[in-house]
């Protein structure tokens, strides 16, 4: 198409589109906005290929009540300027009814910026901010079916404390997603532990790549178990220079982060340290329920592949939005809303519910041991004593 | 803690090891950026590339095979000094004569077809090269112990040091390089073809950056954006050190280094501001580098 | 003349966009009148001044962040708020200037590059007063701006006023003289131009236009992020300015639209738009080198 035909069609559909009502048999118009860019590309190229997954499973089954599922992507970047006004595009001019995406937290603010201003459903599906639904920002039309950083530090706190550890360190990236980690982490563990205490605490900046006086500063400690937020992006860097010390002979190691995830831990292999503990959004070879095995089913429609944790974020999320809408009986973001809050799906990893409160899912991750595989024909390092760590009664 | 002769000792090979790896990336910036006089923003780009090259060699093809890593390495300073001559050639000399602006934006656009490259080779997962067997672990230096990889990434700045001063200082190569820097005009009188001149230092810092791209991916993440992070620190190094002084970038390498080793230790909050007041002091007292020629700024 | 009625042109055009194009018109087009307002401000200094900032967006962020945190932490009114959130990017630029003009080409350029990361650390540190990585979301507009419409004019008219005052600027005496520092800083000492002072009045006034946008954006968004001050949204000003054309008054701003525009376009059809982008600007670099603005003027000695 030229870009003058282009123009044209859209002049055409901007002015349909401000006083149009959805006729029955119009696609529903979802807009995801997530980064395939950038930083944040990681996460974002794999939720969107969940998403699109759970969208061709829901297309070929008719959609929803007749109506097929339109997906429009937008790259964000990882920037909150650009998920700013591509939110605002795809809801001014291309008349999407819902929002999904985010990666980061400044992705995820922004996007809920746009969302409270158009009264648009934006459904959060990575972000773990605690920001995002907190009392000062949260708003009708938010919603977040990722975990956050409250339930994830204190998950942590829980392995700390069945460890025994009574001297902890920490290493957190100096952001928000590291502070937000420490602060639930240290809550958590004092109330589970009160003759614990956290002798040594670091804070490489969030772009570091040299993380060698963060890890001097450690060794020269007297810790026995460090708490770590090197999430998955960061930490190659981090196992390699710390390992050279021998650092994880010396120290036990719980890290949030999913260092779990199944694509990271075929691409570390060998260099993975062992034996230290971590968490997964989806791991496909546990649990082994149906729900579970329906979900592999369509990503493997979809890819061609066993998936990474990451897909199961933009699954879960458009998941939410489906039954919403089934629930309600219509695309209104009103009527959505309501339905959303309290609405529970069963998912991979059992029910989820999204509470109506805090309009946040009761979502946990799976904790485990870095180990040897025992899956015949799959030799790489996967999670062992694998547990799922629920939110319930981690979060308000 | 420092007072702990083990982990002063550590401090101080930490900063070093960094000061290193970033020496060898930077080298080749201040080369490009004292001859060619271009601020090459591509220059973290050709970082990323080199490590991902690196990482195709030693973990694709020749996964398992001993000093997979230093033929990985060599790969890419090839790779990239392969690239950085037809870009040369067929785009950037026709920018000479233009004014800084413009060189500018061509290496704006280098860094987005970079970028996409890699995204379309690779993809956007999370990449990673071994240590070398030979180089695994720590070595036992008496006062402390310290990663054998870092120890090696130290020694190997110095030789590249070393290298690239005796090819600048000693031979005609060299000298026609630092003829450029001062006179073109004057060169170009004398019969030698300039832009050959410049064609080969932008290959030769291209290159640099890709071998350290390739180096500094052994001990660290491949990842997408990774380019953008490396660029300011380069820009830092090459600032305190003077525009096209080798030894000056090797001297502003070591002062990042240890600000930043010494500095998380001592002003944890603050260590990221200090950076960037340090290259405006430099900018402000001794705007040509500790040392770069004192010339017109 | 011809300036002018097309000046009336482009301004009617603005104005008509909510009734053609409704709210995706508005947003749309108030953030291409924000960063026109923002590479004209950067153009007085590059095209007219020559001299290469690297830190322009220190001043669009302070005064976006300064604009957030009056009205929304201090609860100031509108009508002060405004002015003292450009009023910090004018004694930003103020004391930046006095350091930067003092050297020259490459070395400027870099240490404006120093103050603004500097600008940016301070930023994402901060997170109290800033919201740090997070951003400062949820600034709290007057009322009768919250209706898209309102802010959308209320933007027309700033942007329209102040690049007519950087027009004036352009042509006057003052404009004049600064093309002359740009040409032959040796030759205008000489004749007694005082450079620095010009140079450092220039940088003072185009940090303070840059202001009036980056003040302008916050109220768009009604949020700030650290993004703001990071170099690549100096770079993003520089390429809307080449793209443009520095040699005229009006490049800069038809690159800002252009740019924009592009992006959103590039975007939509395809998730390798840097690839896309990156071939523009070399299309641009080698055949337009007056930049877009080339197309629709023959070469003209001086703007």
């Amino acid at each position: 198409m030229t870009n003058v035909m282009r123009f044209g069609a859209m002049i055409m559909g901007a002015t349909i589109a401000g006083t149009a009502s959805a006729q029955d048999s119009d696609p529903i118009k979802v807009g995801v906005l997530l980064p395939t860019t950038g930083g944040c590309a990681t996460a974002g190229t794999r939720a969107l290929e969940g998403h699109e997954a759970y969208v061709a499973r829901l297309n070929e089954n008719g959609g929803i009540d007749g109506r097929m599922v339109e997906t429009l992507h937008r790259d964000s970047q990882c920037n909150p300027a650009t998920a700013t006004s591509a939110a605002r595009d795809l809801v001014t001019k291309d008349g999407v009814d819902f929002l999904i995406g985010g990666v980061s937290s400044a992705e995820a603010l922004a996007i809920s910026e746009v969302a409270r201003q158009t009264e648009t459903v934006y459904m959060a599906g990575i972000p773990k901010t605690v920001q995002l639904t907190n009392e000062e920002n949260i708003h009708p039309f938010v919603f977040r079916s990722a975990d956050n950083t409250d339930s994830e530090g204190k998950s942590a706190a829980i392995i700390a404390d069945r460890l025994g550890w009574d001297k902890v360190c920490t290493i957190l990236l100096d952001y928000s997603y590291g502070h937000d980690l420490g602060t639930a982490f240290e809550e958590h563990l004092a109330e589970l532990r009160p003759e614990a205490e956290i002798v040594t605490q670091v804070w490489p900046a969030a772009n570091a790549d040299d993380y060698g006086s963060f890890i001097t500063e450690l060794l020269s400690s007297d810790c026995q178990g460090v708490f770590s937020g090197i999430w998955s992006g960061r930490f190659p860097g981090f196992a390699k220079q710390a390992g050279a010390f021998g650092f994880f002979d010396r120290f036990e190691y719980v890290s949030a982060g999913v260092l779990g995830s199944t694509k990271f831990l075929e691409n570390m292999g060998d260099e993975m340290p062992m034996g230290i503990w971590t968490n997964a959004v989806e791991v496909f070879y546990y649990p082994e329920t149906e729900e579970h095995q329906e979900y592999l089913s369509a990503i493997e429609a979809q890819i061609g592949d066993t998936p990474d944790g990451f897909h199961a974020t933009g699954y879960i999320a458009m998941q939410f939005i489906d039954e919403a809408i089934r629930a309600a009986g219509s695309t209104d973001s009103q009527a959505v809303s309501d339905a959303l809050k309290g609405l529970t799906i069963q998912t991979y990893l059992g029910p989820l519910t999204m509470r109506a409160g805090s309009q946040q899912a009761d979502r946990g991750t799976f904790w485990g041991k870095i180990g040897e595989s025992d899956i015949e024909g799959y030799d790489v390092p996967i999670m062992t004593e694998i547990e799922y760590i629920s939110a319930d009664g981690l979060i308000d | 803690m420092l007072s702990n002769p083990m982990f002063l000792a550590m401090t101080v090979l930490n900063g070093l090891s960094m000061a290193m790896v970033l020496f060898i990336i930077a080298a080749g910036l201040t080369l490009i950026l004292g001859v060619l006089r271009i601020i090459n923003f591509a220059h973290g780009a050709f970082f990323m590339l080199g490590g991902y090259v690196a990482w195709q060699v030693a973990e694709v093809w020749l996964d398992g095979v001993p000093g997979a890593l230093w033929i990985g390495a060599v790969v890419s300073a090839l790779v990239l000094g392969v690239l950085a001559l037809v870009v040369e050639r067929t785009m950037l000399k026709h920018l000479y004569g233009r004014e800084e602006h413009y060189q500018l934006l061509f290496t704006f656009a280098l860094v987005l077809l970079i970028n996409d490259a890699v995204k379309v080779i690779w993809g956007t997962d999370i990449l990673t090269i071994s240590h070398p067997d030979s180089l695994r672990g720590a070595a036992d230096l008496g006062v402390t112990f310290y990663p054998k990889y870092r120890l090696f990434l130290c020694a190997f700045g110095v030789v590249v040091a070393v290298g690239l001063w005796l090819l600048v200082e000693k031979t005609r190569w060299g000298r026609l390089t630092r003829a450029a820097r001062m006179d073109r005009e004057m060169l170009s009188a004398l019969g030698v073809h300039v832009p050959t001149v410049y064609a080969s230092v932008f290959v030769l810092g291209a290159g640099l950056a890709g071998m350290g791209g390739a180096l500094a991916a052994a001990d660290r993440s491949l990842f997408p954006g990774m380019d953008a992070e490396i660029i300011v620190q380069c820009f830092i190094i090459v600032i305190i050190g003077g525009l096209g002084s080798l030894w000056g970038a090797f001297l502003g390498a070591i002062m990042l280094g240890l600000l930043t080793s010494f500095g998380t230790i001592f002003f944890p909050q603050f260590e990221l501001v200090l950076v960037y007041l340090l290259m405006i002091g430099i900018l402000l007292v001794r705007p040509w580098g500790l040392l770069g020629r004192e010339e017109a700024t | 003349m011809r300036v002018l009625l097309l000046a009336i042109a482009a301004l009617a055009g603005f104005a008509a966009l909510p009734f053609l194009f409704g709210d995706y018109g508005i947003f749309l087009g108030a953030e291409i009148l924000i960063f026109i307002l923002f590479a004209l401000a950067f153009n007085l200094m590059l095209g007219h001044g020559g001299l290469v900032s690297f830190g322009h967006a220190a001043y669009f962020a302070i005064a976006a962040y300064a604009l957030a945190i009056l009205l929304t932490t201090y609860n100031w009114p509108l009508g002060l708020a405004f002015p003292g959130a450009v009023l910090m990017s004018t004694v930003a630029a103020v004391i930046i200037g006095y350091f930067c003009v003092r050297l020259t080409a490459i070395y400027f350029a870099m240490l404006t590059l120093a103050f603004s990361q500097l600008v940016w650390a301070i930023a994402f540190k901060w997170s109290d007063v800033t919201g740090g990585d997070e951003g400062f979301v949820g600034v709290a507009i007057p009322d009768w701006l919250t209706q898209p419409v309102s802010f959308y004019y209320v933007t027309l008219v700033v942007v329209a006023i102040c690049s007519a005052m950087l027009w004036v600027i352009v042509h006057s005496a003052f404009g004049h003289t600064l093309r002359a520092t740009r040409e032959n800083p040796q030759r205008a000492e000489f004749l007694g131009i005082p450079v620095r002072k010009v140079r450092l009045v220039t940088f003072i006034l185009s940090g303070t236009f840059t202001g009036v946008a980056g003040a302008l954006f916050t109220l768009l968004n009604r949020a700030v992020f650290v993004e703001f001050a990071w170099w690549t949204k100096s770079a993003e000003v520089l390429i809307m300015s080449i793209l443009g054309g520095v040699g005229s008054f009006f490049g800069p701003a038809l690159g800002a639209a252009a740019l924009i525009l592009l992006d959103r376009q590039i975007t939509e059809i395809t998730e390798y738009w840097p690839t896309v982008l990156g071939i523009i600007l070399l299309i641009v670099l080698f055949f337009l080198p007056d930049g877009l603005i080339g197309l629709f003027k023959k070469r003209k000695p001086d703007a």
